[in-house]
């Protein structure tokens, strides 16, 4: 295999980009710039970027998982078979977790239930701790069972007591999913200490760079009564936030946008921040 | 749904046997370590072919490879870190001095790195 090419030759191997639906305002976050009438002009994705490796990253209960599992069980209620690597969750827990949003989102379980393909790894160290194995496994289901979705929640329990790692394990997964040809999203964890400002917020440990894009999940405690005055929020109440943190593979929406979780356990984004703050938005119901 | 908990895979042991075969054909094959005396290679490209696809298949920690071949955290670094190329030309006779790399680590290396591209093309 040459490792150059000339450009021309590329061609018929590029990908198409369009929007695989999330069914959250997330795929409107993403864009494309098209031609009409000979002018440029912005049109929504509709979802996240095609073969793209998206990382969702964020501290502790800030929705990850829940928007992982949205995503899979949206793709499979539309017919597309996804691969689904549990890391942390066993398979009978992510069971029910996935069921509770199929009749919330009202989908049909028998639909999802037949076009998703689990990996437990939460349960086999071999596969939590074997990247071949785990990949073997992996390359399997994609053969056998034609997927074109994977999730691994959490790709950071695969290197949790080896972070020196965490590049090339995350590298090798990221070109194992292009090699197949699937659009990938991998859930990190991230340390609370880590700021969601900074460069750390994507992931930590450089996974940012490897991956396609990020998404930032984030949460913050109303502390001041500027702030409670601000978002329109009691004190020690929660305001979440979500933000694309750059990707490689689509335009993209840079603003923090106001998400809820939902009393049904699903992730709903609402608007962005500044436009939250403008209207006076409703948010939890309670404003 | 279907769920898999337990590996699909062709598993470590068999691809370390491969790379140790591939190795040992690297030099001539056992019945020229016979010949020349050097049986005693064996064990250390047993080792090494062990600690290269646990490196580089399994993505494991040096730790974590010393702890489970029962050997130190070094000689699993020495191992990784040997220079293939000038192992080869030692053993090709293009070096007077014997290098200072880890000479099992450097012939299972190179072995691995025939063995990608064989399957890679």
């Amino acid at each position: 295999m040459t490792g150059y090419f000339l450009l021309k030759d590329l061609k018929k191997n590029a990908p198409k980009i369009f929007g695989i639906p999330t069914r959250t305002k997330l795929d409107e976050m993403f864009y494309m710039i098209v031609k009409e009438d000979g002018k440029w002009v912005k049109k929504r994705l509709g979802g996240i970027p095609h073969l793209s490796i998206i990382n969702i990253t964020g501290i502790p209960d800030t929705g990850k998982s829940i928007l992982a599992e949205q995503f899979a069980v949206v793709q499979a209620g539309s017919g597309y078979r996804v691969l689904f690597v549990t890391v942390e969750s066993p398979a009978n827990f992510l069971y029910t977790s996935l069921k509770q949003k199929v009749e919330v989102l009202g989908l049909d379980f028998g639909d999802v239930e037949e076009n998703i393909v689990v990996i437990d790894a939460s349960q086999n160290p071999e596969l939590r701790e074997n990247m071949k194995s785990l990949l073997d496994t992996m390359k399997y289901a994609i053969k056998e069972r034609k997927t074109t979705n994977v999730i691994i929640d959490s790709v950071t329990g695969l290197y949790e007591h080896k972070e020196m790692m965490a590049r090339q394990i995350v590298r090798v997964i990221f070109n194992f999913l292009k090699k197949w040809k699937q659009t990938g999203v991998l859930v990190s964890q991230k340390r609370s200490s880590q700021g969601s400002e900074t460069a750390e917020a994507a992931g930590g440990l450089a996974v940012a760079h490897i991956v396609d894009g990020t998404v930032i999940m984030d949460k913050r405690i109303v502390e001041t009564k500027w702030e409670s005055n601000l978002y329109g929020l009691d004190l020690g109440e929660v305001i979440r936030l979500i933000r694309i943190d750059g990707c490689r593979l689509a335009p993209h929406d840079s603003r923090s946008w106001v998400f809820e979780i939902t009393d049904h356990g699903l992730i709903n984004i609402i608007s962005p921040l500044n436009e939250f703050v403008k209207r006076g938005e409703k948010y939890g119901g309670n404003r | 749904m279907e769920v898999i908990d337990k590996p699909r895979a062709k598993n470590t042991d068999k691809l370390a046997e491969e790379l140790f075969i591939r190795s040992l054909k690297i030099l001539g094959g056992l019945k020229k370590l016979v010949e020349y005396r050097n049986l005693t290679w064996l064990p250390s490209l047993a080792e090494a072919a062990y600690v290269v696809v646990l490196r580089n298949e399994a993505l494991k920690g040096y730790q974590e490879i010393a702890r489970e071949l029962g050997i130190t955290e070094q000689t699993v670094k020495n191992i990784i870190n040997a220079d293939e190329e000038k192992v080869m030309e030692y053993l090709e006779g293009e070096l007077e001095e014997k290098p200072s790399e880890h000479i099992a680590g450097g012939i299972v290396k190179y072995a691995y790195k025939k063995m990608k591209e064989e399957y890679e093309n």
